[in-house]
């Protein structure tokens, strides 16, 4: 599979973390492991990339954080989502199907009359 | 409120890194990469560690604001609330705060507001500091800071190397004859560039141009804003003729509503220039202002203005004479100007007194919440927390105090308006402007932090656990606490100083209303008249003939005069004059000498005494032999050894010497007198202008329509104004200075109670404090009178050191009013020794009150207390 461009990547990253974070809170390495075995590492992320995208989230109040343990006894930084992440996630949910589906029924089409 | 620990940006960051490379790490090495390996691939896989750090640690610095931000107004929020709770428990005390500084943000305002109309933006402009009058000065005659002769302005608009713009103004009070009942006007004829010296511009229309001068003047007219709304406040009024004095003018334009100078003219209209204008006849008549061109300082026009007279004067070594600049701005506010800057200067100190009271209340009361602050700072509150919070408080207190000042202030002017206004016309246009209301929040801002700040400080200072020892009652030593000390010796002695200024004032009225000003006002009414012109000069003779003569056979007339400048009326006419038979000293200026034209029994009706001949008879006419009336001064200055009597002198035509009356105040009490000619109007007989005047038991209120109908019936044309008393003429000539006293008295008293409560409130609390120690000394034997001793004692002290202080702050601070005094010095050792008794007795007073609470204490009370 192809890597698709840095735009689109971009523009994604936000929704996958949000969708990572839906079911509950993780660390960056956490949820870098989760989007890579769900899409077969097809996405190739710069895995760093994540922490930004992160804090830019807290400071829009989508996550929140803190400082716990994990299950091997190390400390880690756990990002839950906040209900204004969740509200957030159902948008971006919801405008990503529109545009997948109408993309669908464009490549899908076929000439008038054929 | 303390706030939460703050994480550590640096150590979060590089530990969540560390965290994810780790695990990464671990993860390519349970996959079988050797160490080395698995290290390269979890970089790689994580991408630029630094760059991802930076952008990781800017967010995390942006959200750290945002949150400190939020903490801040939240703390604000909180702080207003509880600050809020705080001042409406007590409402007692925080009453007493507001009113005392509403008090001083008040005066403040008001006083500015005037100085604010009468001297920051007098016609409405800002930057007039460049505009100045231009002053003729003739030592040996002696006359300084005259008007100019048209000439001289003429040739001053020619020197565009010193002034941007150079004008002059004369007035004169024409008739307007064609609407309605003919009024006369005040009207100014102005020449050169006059407008462009103030950079004005008109509200309807055009300025007419300097060339419309020439030729004799062109018959245009400016209307005054004011006079133009009297008129129907009609926008189709340019291009329209009005008759003055018979002749048509076409308005041109109306200048705007601030652009009133010289003060109370109704309308402008250009001088005419004939060429007897350019020859200089020594008529000093024209007032002439400038505006100087950036760049020369005062030192360099005054070298170029001597040149300019070197120049036109050739001669003007041998009189001395030369000319001056003065300051527009100060000149055109005149005696208001030191007058307002010392009421600026007084109402400042009791806006200090009133912050110094504030700040001694507010230190009894911080102490007296020392508890309450002890238990918030054992609390965690930082000590930023807590000076942050008793600023709150107090800003909130002036903000309440700054709110009601402004009422106030608005109120003091109205009322100041209201007496005041009609004695000073530059009042008028006094009101509140952005301004104004700017210095009103500075006022209020400073007076918050200044007596806000020391009881912070002490509160800030508060040690929680000396705080909570010391049991519910928080105490202050005042013998201790040097905070309170100096406020109450601010208070006495800035309350020294305004005690000085009013007593200097006081005196100052006292010497000039005793002031003989050379004629007997009481009982004298004036009135104005204007005949309109022109007029056959025999046609006017009879007229002020006909209209004397009805008015002297008037009922309960005494007497009945007229002349055409009269004293205490701000006109005056002079000129030179040269004596008959006197060679002529040509090394030595012209003789010089006030020229009054007058009629009928005018110094009778004045109370002017003859001391020598007759005065002017019925008999003196035009083709009688020409006399003059002189003045005692021109008789002692020119005529030292010898009878005046008989002697020619000529200052127009000659006129024969028959008589001396009494030197008389031409402008002000207590100015330096002038050597004075009368000539009678039966030959001097050019002047349509004249002031009446009429001695006469009966109220104004009588004589003014009874003055009326005989002009009426004289000739309808006639208009009559001005019904003023000589005694409120008199009376108006003292108006800024009677205006400097009553507010300094007011603002003495203001003060002097504020220092008293001062120094009782003060006392009071130290004397609640010390009860037990009173209680154990009277246990102990003392006397009661030795207890009582003790505290007068300690207040006198404060009063004495606040004595001190005032006495040095009131030597520097007199000097502020030298130019508002007459007769008393500003070290006038009277007043100052007055002022510290006064003061001395109010500390004793203040204290014994206290002193005698101290010593109602029961021993057994106060002992059980402890």
């Amino acid at each position: 599979m192809p890597v698709p461009s840095v735009g689109l990547l971009q523009g994604s990253l936000d929704i996958l973390i949000l969708k990572t974070l839906s079911w509950r809170p993780l660390h960056g390495f956490g949820i870098a492991r989760w989007i890579r075995q769900v899409t077969d590492d097809a996405l190739d992320l710069e895995e760093g990339t994540l922490y930004p995208a992160l804090y830019r989230m807290e400071n829009r109040g989508w996550v929140r954080t803190e400082w716990r343990l994990t299950e091997n006894n190390r400390r880690a930084r756990y990002y839950r989502l906040t209900p204004a992440g969740r509200r957030q996630l159902a948008a971006e949910t919801n405008e990503w199907e529109t545009f997948v589906r109408t993309m669908r029924k464009v490549l899908r089409a076929v000439p008038e009359g054929a | 409120m303390s706030e939460p620990p703050r994480p550590n940006v640096e150590a979060d960051v590089a530990d969540e890194i560390e965290f994810h490379l780790a695990e990464l790490i671990q993860e390519y090495r349970a996959a079988g990469h050797p160490p080395e390996e698995a290290r390269a691939l979890a970089l790689r896989r994580f991408g630029e560690t630094r760059r991802v750090a930076r952008a990781m640690r800017k967010l995390a610095h942006r959200r750290e604001q945002t949150l400190r931000r939020q903490d801040w107004i939240e703390g604000l929020g909180r702080d207003l609330r509880f600050a809020l709770r705080q001042l409406t428990r007590r409402p007692g005390f925080t009453a007493v705060v507001v009113a005392t500084l509403a008090l001083g943000i008040g005066a403040n305002t008001a006083i500015f507001s005037a100085v604010n109309a009468v001297l920051l933006r007098p016609l409405g402009a800002t930057n007039l500091d460049r505009v100045v009058f231009l002053h003729d000065n003739i030592p040996a005659l002696p006359l300084y800071e005259t008007a100019l002769d048209p000439s001289e302005t003429l040739q001053l608009t020619q020197r565009t190397e010193m002034f941007e713009a150079v004008g002059g103004t004369a007035t004169r009070n024409p008739v307007l004859t064609d609407m309605g009942e003919p009024r006369r006007l005040a009207a100014a004829r102005t020449l050169g560039g006059f407008f462009d010296v103030f950079g004005a511009t008109p509200y309807l229309g055009r300025i007419y141009r300097p060339e419309e001068s020439e030729g004799g003047g062109h018959r245009v007219a400016l209307l005054a804003y004011d006079f133009w709304r009297q008129l129907g406040a009609d926008s189709g009024i340019v291009g329209r003729t009005i008759r003055l004095n018979a002749e048509s003018f076409e308005v041109v334009g109306v200048m705007g509503p601030d652009f009133r100078y010289p003060r109370g003219v109704q309308l402008w209209s250009p001088f005419p220039i004939t060429d007897q204008t350019r020859i200089n006849q020594g008529r000093l008549y024209l007032a002439t202002v400038a505006r100087v061109r950036p760049g020369i300082g005062e030192a360099q026009l005054r070298s170029r203005l001597d040149a300019f007279t070197l120049e036109t004067h050739p001669g003007n070594q041998l009189s001395g004479f030369y000319m001056t600049s003065r300051d527009f701005v100060s000149e055109f506010a005149g005696e208001l100007r030191p007058a307002l800057l010392a009421l600026l200067g007084a109402v400042g100190l009791v806006l200090l007194i009133a912050c110094a009271n504030v700040a001694s209340l507010q230190l009894v009361r911080t102490t007296g919440r020392s508890r309450e602050l002890a238990v918030r700072a054992a609390l965690g509150a930082g000590n930023r927390a807590i000076v942050r919070q008793l600023l709150v408080e107090n800003l909130l207190l002036a903000l309440a105090g700054g709110l009601l000042g402004v009422a106030a202030g608005w109120g003091i002017l109205k009322v100041l308006e209201w007496r005041g206004a009609a004695q000073l016309p530059a009042l008028g246009s006094v009101g509140f402007d952005p301004r104004v209301l700017g210095f009103a929040a500075l006022a209020t801002v400073t007076s918050g932090i200044l007596f806000g700040l020391a009881p912070a400080w002490r509160g800030a200072r508060t040690d929680p656990q000396q705080g909570l020892k010391e049991g519910s009652r928080g105490t202050l030593s005042v013998r201790k606490s040097r905070l309170l000390q100096g406020s109450v010796v601010v208070q006495v002695a800035l309350t020294l100083v305004l005690l000085l200024g009013s007593s200097l004032m006081i005196q100052t009225l006292a010497r000039l209303l005793d002031e003989e000003p050379g004629f007997a006002a009481e009982r004298v009414h004036t009135f104005r008249l204007t005949v309109p012109t022109p007029i056959q000069q025999p046609e006017l003779t009879a007229l002020y003939d006909e209209l004397l003569g009805r008015l002297r056979r008037t009922a309960g007339v005494e007497a009945v005069g007229m002349i055409s400048e009269l004293p205490f009326s701000g006109s005056n006419d002079s000129s030179p004059f040269s004596i008959r038979g006197r060679a002529a000293d040509s090394t030595g200026p012209a003789l010089h000498a006030n020229l009054h034209t007058v009629g009928g029994g005018y110094f009778a009706a004045m109370g002017i005494p003859l001391l020598k001949g007759r005065a002017f008879a019925d008999a003196d006419r035009k083709e009688t032999l020409w006399v003059a009336v002189i003045d005692e001064q021109l008789a002692r200055q020119y005529f030292p050894n010898e009878d005046p009597i008989g002697r020619v002198i000529n200052q127009g035509p000659d006129a024969t010497i028959v008589g001396v009356v009494g030197t008389v105040s031409q402008g002000a009490l207590g100015e330096a007198r002038k050597a004075t000619v009368y000539y009678p109007y039966s030959q001097h007989d050019w002047y349509a202008n004249m002031y009446l005047t009429v001695r006469t038991s009966l109220p104004m209120a009588a004589v003014f329509p009874v003055i009326r109908r005989v002009v009426a019936e004289v000739n309808p044309r006639v208009p009559v104004f001005e019904a003023t008393t000589m005694t409120e003429r008199v009376n108006a000539s003292l108006a800024p200075r009677r205006l400097a006293m009553t507010v300094l008295v007011g603002l003495a008293a203001v003060s002097l109670g504020l220092a008293v409560l001062g120094l009782y409130g003060i006392l009071s609390y130290a004397v609640s404090q010390r009860a037990p120690e009173f209680g154990i000394r009277v246990a102990l034997g003392a006397r009661p009178a030795q207890v009582r001793r003790m505290v007068v004692r300690e207040g006198l002290g404060l009063g004495v050191a606040g004595i001190a202080v005032g006495l040095v702050v009131a030597l520097v601070a007199a000097r502020g009013l030298t130019a508002l005094l007459f007769g008393v010095s500003p070290r006038d050792p009277a007043s100052y020794l007055g002022a510290a008794a006064m003061l001395a007795v109010v500390a004793v007073v203040a204290s014994y009150l206290p002193a005698r609470r101290a010593t109602r204490v029961n021993p057994l009370e106060t002992l059980k207390a402890e």
